[in-house]
């Protein structure tokens, strides 16, 4: 071992992090080298009054500061909460669900239904290896529900660009249904985003959308994703292949505490930024889910009644208890978005002038 | 890990409990105050980013994921403050680091051969002045360099809570650290604190 491999094992063999067989090695070099060992002297001596040196007491009134600007930024976020408030325009308009937060809500509620029904009803087994059908079921449900995921966003997207609001091709499912605008009377300010009652049948998500153009839309998203992270938001990005570079919709879940402040944030970034209030009812969306939720539980029940099953019923059982973790996944993830304001940004690529 | 009361803690904190936080920065206040001083050299500039740390992290609490414990999440933000704070400094002063090796026209690096300012050696065995040399020739190290050396044999870190307070693999830390130690050595031997 030469001394030169050796200076750079004696740091870890001091900190006792050295392998066993190193060390070994290490010794028996030290053993016969007096620079080593005199170096390895020096550098333990240093350690040492390192960790010796002296614990500073903390200054009298360091706490008593502290509580003074805490409670500063307390009122600083207050506030920012109240400044984005009278930003919110007269014209209120509830047009907000834009292609993001529609997206989104879509994906949440698709029902696996007609999926599950191919699973077991088409012909197409011969292509299933023998062994591990189920797992073959599954991968291939999965991968028709991302078929289907992309096909709705795509739907979704150009039905933006081509059709009206609410005047959608009809083999496209309907749209949640979006409130009336409430319009603000002049000369009053919006004091808060309304959280839509989502009590009994009627489920409601608040939303806000943004607007913005953007020179550099990746770095927009980076920046409304770490904005987001600092006010515990959400991020869901969903955006065509069509689209990339030209625009990229955004959906941000956040507390309706945190919105005003993470709004505001969003609108420093420097862009022109109006927000629009809204609300989508996602109420049948809802209902599907329960009902569908309701016959497989039925499916389930039937399955358990009987005294033994053979592979086959093996497999739809399992496949069964399957779709109703995803669909009880599926009711609780609407259920927590109801609470959540849907803050939708869509940024599109500034025209070159 | 984290423990339970600082979870609790948190959330409070998260929920706007002033007190809750207050609570928290008792417990990691001092911790805080002297890596501050460690990586500043002086108690008012400690003093200044503590405070600036603290409402940092009050701020971004809700990023934090227990992924690493509170502490070594709280030593990351005062190792970026303090770091920030310092590369300012540096910018307006112009302070060239005396490990950075100078870079030749040929493309080769040397060594500067500049002598380190530093007390004269009758007033070295005093206690306060060897710890106020120490801490001048620690502010002389390159940051990676200076980080792990203040984190691990200052504070008394682990090796993983050093990797997760300055977001880097251990083995980076090890290396850092066995070229840090290097330097310092090199350093305080010229002026004959190590025999």
């Amino acid at each position: 071992m030469k001394c030169r491999h050796v200076r750079t094992l004696l740091s870890p063999y001091i900190d006792g992090v050295l392998p066993e067989d190193k060390i070994i090695e290490l010794e028996k070099h030290l053993s016969s080298c007096d620079d080593c060992r005199r170096e390895l002297g020096d550098l333990e001596m240093l350690i040492a009054k390192l960790k010796d040196m002296e614990t500073l007491q903390v200054p009298n009134g360091f706490m008593e500061e502290m509580h003074e600007r805490l409670l500063q930024e307390k009122a600083a976020a207050l506030n920012d909460k109240n400044k984005f408030m009278k930003t919110i325009p007269k014209w209120f308009v509830a047009t907000a669900a834009s292609v993001a937060l529609l997206a989104g809500i879509y994906i949440s509620s698709m029902i696996p239904s007609g999926i599950m029904a191919n699973l077991f009803d088409n012909n197409e087994e011969g292509n299933a290896p023998q062994s591990g059908k189920l797992s073959w079921k599954i991968e291939k449900f999965l991968q028709e529900k991302e078929a289907q995921m992309q096909a709705a966003l795509q739907d979704i997207q150009q039905g933006r660009e081509t059709v009206p609001d609410n005047d959608r091709p009809s083999n496209t499912q309907a749209p949640p249904v979006v409130t009336d605008p409430d319009p603000v009377p002049d000369g009053e300010a919006v004091t808060d985003v309304p959280m839509m009652a989502s009590s009994g049948d009627t489920k409601m998500i608040s939303t806000v959308s943004l607007q913005m153009k953007s020179a550099d839309i990746d770095e927009t998203v980076n920046n409304i994703t770490e904005l987001a992270a600092l006010y515990n938001g959400d991020v869901e990005s969903s955006n065509s292949q069509l689209m990339a570079g030209v625009s990229q919709a955004m959906v941000i879940r956040v507390s309706p505490e945190k919105l005003g402040s993470f709004v505001s944030g969003v609108q420093s970034l420097g862009f022109e930024a109006q927000p629009m209030v809204g609300a989508l009812d996602v109420s049948e969306d809802y209902s599907r889910l329960q009902d569908r939720l309701a016959e497989v539980e039925t499916i389930i029940a039937d399955f358990e009644d009987l005294e033994e099953m053979d592979v086959d019923e093996t497999d739809k059982y399992q496949a069964m208890k399957f779709e109703r973790a995803y669909l009880e996944k599926q009711l609780e993830t609407l259920e927590y978005r109801t609470d959540l304001v849907a803050v939708n940004v869509t940024i599109t690529a500034e025209e070159d002038q | 890990m984290l423990l339970d009361k600082d979870d609790e803690l948190i959330k409070l904190s998260l929920a706007g409990d002033i007190e809750a936080f207050e609570a928290l920065v008792e417990k990691y206040q001092q911790k805080i105050y002297n890596l501050s001083y460690r990586y500043m050299g002086t108690e008012q500039d400690a003093y200044d980013m503590a405070q600036e740390t603290l409402i940092k992290a009050f701020r971004s609490l809700g990023t934090f994921k227990g992924d690493s414990s509170l502490g070594t999440w709280l030593y990351r933000i005062t190792t970026n403050v303090c770091l920030d704070e310092l590369r300012k400094r540096k910018r307006t002063l112009h302070i060239v680091s005396l490990d950075e090796p100078l870079a030749t026209t040929d493309g080769d690096e040397i060594d500067r051969d500049i002598p380190d300012p530093s007390p004269t050696a009758d007033i070295l065995y005093e206690q306060r002045q060897m710890e106020a040399y120490l801490q001048s020739v620690i502010a002389t190290l390159k940051p990676e360099h200076k980080s792990v050396i203040i984190l691990r044999d200052v504070m008394g870190l682990t090796y993983e809570e050093v990797a997760e307070a300055l977001e880097c693999s251990i083995g980076t830390v090890k290396s850092r650290l066995n070229r840090g130690r290097e330097v310092l050595r090199k350093k305080i031997s010229k002026q004959e604190l190590l025999p």
